[in-house]
């Protein structure tokens, strides 16, 4: 029981590390500054969660979910760049394919997003750099965000 | 919802409350052990389900911040450790503790320090802290002859310092809150500053009356055998040093990482003292940071598996369906943080404030009173933030029982510390409203009703008298420079 035990202890030290080293691959390691404050979060017009971009590099995962809570597009349009987005409809956090597939919309509606990948939130960021100003660290945020918007430097990420 | 979600959460939930209860030996599996084995149980199930995850929300589940800033925080209390910081804060607090002001202004301001200086982290303070809060109540124990006295002193420094990163205007959770929810900068700290004088009161209260258990005969004999060493040069030097630039950065609020601020100090106070690596592992204790790692993974585990959404869904059912109603559900809502203790009240924040921010908008039409969503997200991030005290799984508390070697969890007297204190805020918030601007006259004279009862709370506690003109001063001092800070 005692090595199971070690082996565990240890492997959590190694997680740690094991984050530390993913941050350096995603080639944005200043991502592990971030505080988590969401400090950036109250002042993007389009209401997108900009620590997400963060937590993009820190697991070197562009595909993960952040929140964009003030994007209008057209359901057809959500669906066709992720069927998995979340978006709000009469009040409910669904997916816009199950929201098509319910009949609750049409392709034609225009909707408002509540997550969605963060290489996809990258292209709709308009880069005012307003999350950067407001950083407490003044992390260098458009910088992961270019990147996203970045075939190539995507796939770094 | 999902049944994977379902049977996370049943596993999640199974596992805290049967270490805590001890139904798993902490012999055979010490809670770290515990999460990640419950972990992989979720995972395991949840794929023999079908359910399809992604590894990453685990990771950007793991918030670097506080773990970094609690080994930031240990090192640096070993450079100060062994630099003799902590004599020299100890004789000053001596000098202080016999002048007119007395013990109680002491206690008071030292307890209160954290929360006046708020970090990102309640850790940062922790470790430099409780040196001092034990040489000063092993001191007032000896004097009074009230053994329990470092029990209550440690507990009220702990609660403070675990709640100190609500209000923290450097990357504290009540940015989270203010982001998410799109309030004003800043406009959550005082109303959290002065609820936190009250749970660092209440804390003292219950230590002395709940809670039974005192520190062991052989630490107070080890404690009052130390000899009083004199203050050095280097000691006072480093303590003057620290002091500065925590007080530097809250002023400045310079965009360079907490973490960064206190290694760079950690090396002038190497250099000017002489130390060497030896000296800093000293203040290291790798116990609540592999609990708060393991805490990380198994709430990232219920994330990726939709635990929370399951959690928000029930409350959702039940406001609907039972006879406690939206209104009930809300209280219990701001409450999950103490009843769902994680090793860092960012967790919990980050994955329940939508849900929050959502429940507080319904009540708010239906009672058509805008501020009820308002008095919700303070309320229930200040119970987020404390949440890290009583928690089991690399709280701060459990550095505060380390240091005490206390056989019985402060848990239960902590948590209710923080059940008392969160209506304060939400009473402040009802009656003041949000705003970043601190002099209102709302604000001062809530300040000064703060800090004449938590001073008085104090005064009668260590000396027995409620009008000790020093525990009256120290509160209004304090309380009255978390308006200025």
């Amino acid at each position: 029981m005692k090595k199971i035990n070690i082996f565990l202890f240890t492997a959590i030290v190694f997680y740690l590390g094991f984050i530390g080293a993913r941050a350096f691959f995603s080639g944005y390691p200043f991502s592990l500054i971030c505080y988590n404050c969401k400090s950036c979060d109250s002042i993007c017009v389009i209401g997108i969660d900009p620590q997400g971009f963060m937590a993009a590099s820190v697991a070197d995962d562009p595909d993960i979910y952040i929140y964009v809570t003030n994007y209008r597009i057209y359901a057809g349009e959500a669906e066709k760049l992720d069927p998995d987005m979340i978006i709000q409809c009469n009040d409910k956090k669904i997916k816009v394919s199950a929201a098509l597939n319910e009949g609750l919309i049409s392709r034609d509606t225009e909707i408002i997003t509540y997550k969605m990948k963060a290489k996809d939130a990258a292209k709709v960021c308009i880069e005012c750099a307003a999350c950067e100003r407001v950083c407490p660290v003044k992390l260098p945020i458009l910088d992961v965000i270019k990147g996203l918007k970045n075939p190539g430097r995507e796939k770094s990420l | 919802m999902t049944v994977s979600g379902v049977v996370a959460l049943i596993i999640f939930f199974g596992t805290i409350l049967a270490s805590l209860k001890g139904w798993i030996s902490q012999r055979l599996f010490p809670m770290q052990v515990a999460l990640l084995i419950a972990s992989l149980l979720i995972v395991i199930i949840g794929f023999a389900l079908g359910e399809r995850a992604n590894p990453s929300v685990i990771i950007t589940g793991t918030f670097l911040h506080p773990i970094t800033a609690t080994i930031a925080g240990f090192i640096l209390a070993g450079a100060l450790k062994s630099a003799g910081a902590f004599e020299a804060a100890s004789a000053w607090i001596r000098k202080l503790q016999n002048s007119y002001l007395g013990v109680p202004f002491a206690v008071i301001v030292l307890m209160n320090i954290p929360t006046l200086l708020a970090m990102p982290c309640g850790r940062v303070w922790v470790s430099p802290l409780i040196p001092v809060a034990l040489a000063l109540s092993f001191d007032i124990a000896a004097k009074t002859g009230d053994r329990k006295m470092p029990v209550i002193i440690v507990s009220g420094l702990v609660i403070n310092a675990a709640a100190s990163c609500g209000p923290s205007l450097i990357g504290g959770i009540g940015l989270i809150g203010e982001g998410m929810g799109r309030y004003p900068s800043g406009s959550f700290s005082d109303h959290m500053q002065f609820a936190i004088m009250f749970m660092t009161a209440f804390a003292m209260i219950f230590s002395k009356y709940i809670y039974s258990e005192t520190v062991s005969e052989r630490m107070f004999d080890v404690e009052s055998s130390e000899e009083v060493k004199d203050m050095s040069e280097h000691g006072t030097f480093s303590l003057l040093l620290f002091v500065t630039v925590i007080v530097a950065t809250i002023i400045i609020k310079p965009a360079i990482p907490i973490q960064a601020i206190l290694l760079c100090t950690t090396l002038f106070i190497m250099i000017i003292a002489k130390l060497g690596l030896d000296d800093l592992m000293r203040g290291i204790i790798l116990h609540p940071l592999t609990a708060m790692i393991s805490g990380f993974i198994a709430a990232g585990v219920l994330s990726m598996f939709g635990g929370f959404d399951v959690l928000v869904y029930l409350l959702g059912f039940i406001s609907e369906h039972t006879p406690l109603g939206y209104v009930g559900v809300s209280v219990i809502l701001i409450y999950i943080p103490i009843l769902l203790p994680l090793p860092c009240g960012r967790i919990i924040a980050v994955s329940l404030i939508p849900g929050v921010l959502m429940f507080g908008e319904h009540i708010a039409q239906m009672a058509a009173i805008p501020r009820i969503q308002e008095v919700m997200i303070v309320s229930f991030i200040l119970a987020g933030a404390a949440s890290c005290g009583p928690s089991p799984l690399g709280g701060i508390g459990s550095i505060g029982e380390g240091r005490l070697r206390l056989k019985k969890s402060t848990g239960m007297f902590l948590s209710l510390s923080v059940f008392l204190a969160v209506p304060v805020a939400a009473f402040s918030v009802s009656a003041i409203g949000l705003s970043s601007e601190s002099f209102s006259r709302g604000f001062l004279l809530e300040a000064v009703i703060t800090g004449v009862v938590t001073g008085m709370i104090t005064s009668y506690i260590t000396t027995k008298k409620a009008f000790h003109p020093g525990g009256i001063a120290g509160g209004l001092v304090t309380s009255l420079l978390m308006l200025v800070l």
